[in-house]
């Protein structure tokens, strides 16, 4: 009597072992960031549930006719965005109406989207499955496609601790992935960190950009994450109204999310419809135009010399995060997609 | 001795969930065509001489709170409820209200109330899967009511109606109260054919956004509702 007891004690103990913090795995959180706002709580990480979404990411399973992936206008070494095209391609290639956003820090960002649609990351993902112009399935019959797949009920069984496959747990572990997504290791940020400086012509772009553009890309994320309009004219075939287009409020016309400056580099095309291939066209719409949309802010153009330009163009670069964008713990899972069905 | 001690607690308190019965309180949800029980798929001629077929009918009950003299004395948690219209199994939710718990009025919210629709991915009726969350969008689909209507003018006289929305200006939940006696079962009834007729189906014949005609359906509909012992 008194062996089984023990017997079964040890085993609970063992089981509350096994389950408790198995590979639990927090994001970098950087010390010069604020805190992150994504609500770890309700979906903790382990190691496993991030394998699961980043498998997902890039596993074109997720279309209705199993040719796009989340990848194809999100990939790794553009941080995230789809490089060279303006507007993003989708199923039977599809043109959407806007320029993919590169994805990093979304741990740290409180709503998504160029117009601020979703308030949620966990609820992202279900609108480019859906969209009959990017992946055009349903979340329905993406969770009946996993359930077929063995090697599919393996990984959530890995990250959930049984197999069942629900739209939660798909959601959760996209955002699992997406949330490790973190870009904190730029030269800005080792000069941040005391462990480099700036040199002479990226201080003088330092100093351009605090004046000129930190108001709305806000240091250390380069972004405040509120709505406004940095002067673009209306484009007349997209005629995208903006963020008016979900709060229905006239006031907001013309407004977008305020983009992260991180990586810049890497994530042309620039701005919502992905009108400016190169930073120097950027810099040359802020030089003449800025302020000049009928809505938003009451900037005028910041009217730089060349010098200027070049040395604020120089703080840019200074952005640019190679750890990130080399990382593979975010690259394609080639030992899963290639062998794993 | 210690060891015994915990497993000995260890089974008492998983027996104590059995033992101590819980008291439950059964609520069948009746949609109603007249004096009949809706049935989908089913032609309704109705008072202004419309002809009605409804094909879908789905939505969220929430948030059941128990009061008595005015004060809440109990509260179901994790409380959201999907009402299907073809499944007679999901027109009937069973509350475990405990034994000693008296109460004399019920609360409850039609609807997915705000929170909800902005804590991120959930599970159970809330799933996204069971298709009632808008996906282009944030939000959960309140109510889903989808058939076709002779009086109804565009799309071959085909309606949807999808109501929803959480945020000001356009916040369609709706919260409800009624008395109750004592009984272990209750009746909710939901006079659609009222509904209907409050509808302007030349422009009100596809909602699938929060808006006005939305939250004011949304009232209407809500305002249809009894509860019978
Ligand atoms: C067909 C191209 C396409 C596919 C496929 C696609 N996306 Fe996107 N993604 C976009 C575009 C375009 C936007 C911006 C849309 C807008 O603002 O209207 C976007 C926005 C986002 C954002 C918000 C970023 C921000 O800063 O607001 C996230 C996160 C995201 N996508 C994740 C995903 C995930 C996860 C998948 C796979 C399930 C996916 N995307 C598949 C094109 C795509
Ligand atoms: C009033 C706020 C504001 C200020 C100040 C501002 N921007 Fe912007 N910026 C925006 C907005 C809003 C967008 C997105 C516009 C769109 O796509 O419609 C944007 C977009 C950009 C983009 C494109 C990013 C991408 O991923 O597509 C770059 C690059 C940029 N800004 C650089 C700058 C620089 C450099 C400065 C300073 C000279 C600056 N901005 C000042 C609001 C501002």
């Amino acid at each position: 009597m008194k062996k089984k007891q023990i017997i079964f004690l040890g085993f609970l103990g063992l089981t509350a072992i096994a389950f408790k913090g198995k590979g639990e795995k927090d994001i970098e959180r950087p010390k010069h960031f604020p805190e992150p706002t994504y609500s770890f709580q309700n979906n903790p990480m382990s190691v496993d549930k991030i394998y699961l979404g980043r498998v997902l990411f890039y596993d074109p399973i997720l279309s209705r006719n199993n040719t796009i992936a989340c990848s194809n206008c999100h990939s790794p070494y553009n941080a995230f965005t789809h490089v060279d095209h303006a507007l993003s391609h989708g199923i039977e290639d599809r043109e959407g109406k806007r320029n993919s956003p590169a994805l990093m820090n979304l741990a740290w960002q409180p709503y998504f989207m160029w117009d601020g649609a979703i308030n949620h990351l966990d609820m992202q993902s279900l609108f480019p499955i859906t969209h009959p112009d990017e992946m055009g399935e349903t979340i329905e019959n993406v969770v009946m496609k996993l359930k077929e797949k063995r090697a599919y009920r393996n990984l959530f069984l890995k990250a959930y601790g049984d197999s069942s496959i629900t739209g939660e747990r798909l959601l959760k572990a996209f955002s699992s992935f997406m949330v490790q997504l973190v870009s904190a290791n730029s030269k800005y940020d080792s000069v941040m960190r005391k462990t480099s400086i700036f040199a002479s012509q990226e201080k003088r772009g330092y100093d351009l950009f605090k004046t000129h553009c930190n108001a709305c890309h806000t240091e250390p994320l380069f972004t405040n994450y509120r709505f406004e309009s940095n002067g673009l004219s209306l484009d007349p075939v997209l005629k995208d109204i903006g963020r008016a287009g979900i709060s229905q409020n006239p006031k907001d016309s013309f407004l977008f999310k305020i983009p992260t400056l991180r990586n810049i580099e890497f994530s042309y095309p620039y701005m919502h419809d992905g009108r400016f291939k190169k930073l120097k066209e950027v810099l040359n719409h802020y030089n003449k135009d800025f302020g000049k949309g009928k809505y938003g802010s009451v900037n005028k153009p910041i009217q730089l010399s060349s010098e200027e330009q070049v040395d604020l163009m120089a703080f840019l670069l200074t952005l640019s995060d190679r750890a990130f964008l080399f990382n593979q713990d975010y690259a394609y899972p080639r030992e899963f997609l290639k062998e794993g069905k | 001795m210690i060891q015994r001690a915990i497993f000995i607690c260890m089974v008492m308190i998983l027996l104590g969930t059995f033992v101590h019965g819980q008291q439950s309180l059964v609520l069948s949800i009746k949609p109603m065509m007249g004096k009949e029980e809706l049935i989908l798929g089913k032609a309704y001629i109705d008072a202004r001489g419309d002809t009605m077929n409804i094909e879908t009918l789905r939505f969220y009950l929430s948030n059941f709170m128990f009061y008595s003299k005015g004060k809440s004395v109990w509260q179901e948690k994790n409380s959201y409820h999907l009402v299907e219209g073809d499944d007679s199994a999901k027109r009937s939710i069973a509350l475990r209200i405990p034994p000693k718990i008296k109460y004399d009025a019920m609360g409850f919210t039609w609807g997915v109330d705000s929170t909800a629709n902005v804590s991120g991915a959930m599970g159970g009726d809330l799933d996204p899967t069971k298709g009632m969350y808008w996906t282009w969008q944030n939000g959960y689909i309140n109510t889903k009511i989808e058939g076709t209507c002779s009086s109804s003018t565009v799309a071959k006289g085909s309606f949807q109606m999808h109501l929803g929305g959480y945020a000001y200006p356009f916040r369609a939940d709706q919260h409800l109260l009624f008395s109750l006696g004592e009984g272990n079962t209750l009746q909710i009834k939901i006079q659609l054919e009222q509904f209907f007729e409050q509808i302007d189906w030349v422009k009100q014949n596809r909602i699938m956004s929060p808006s006005n005609d939305a939250v004011q359906l949304s009232e209407a509909l809500s305002k249809t509702i009894q509860v019978k012992q």
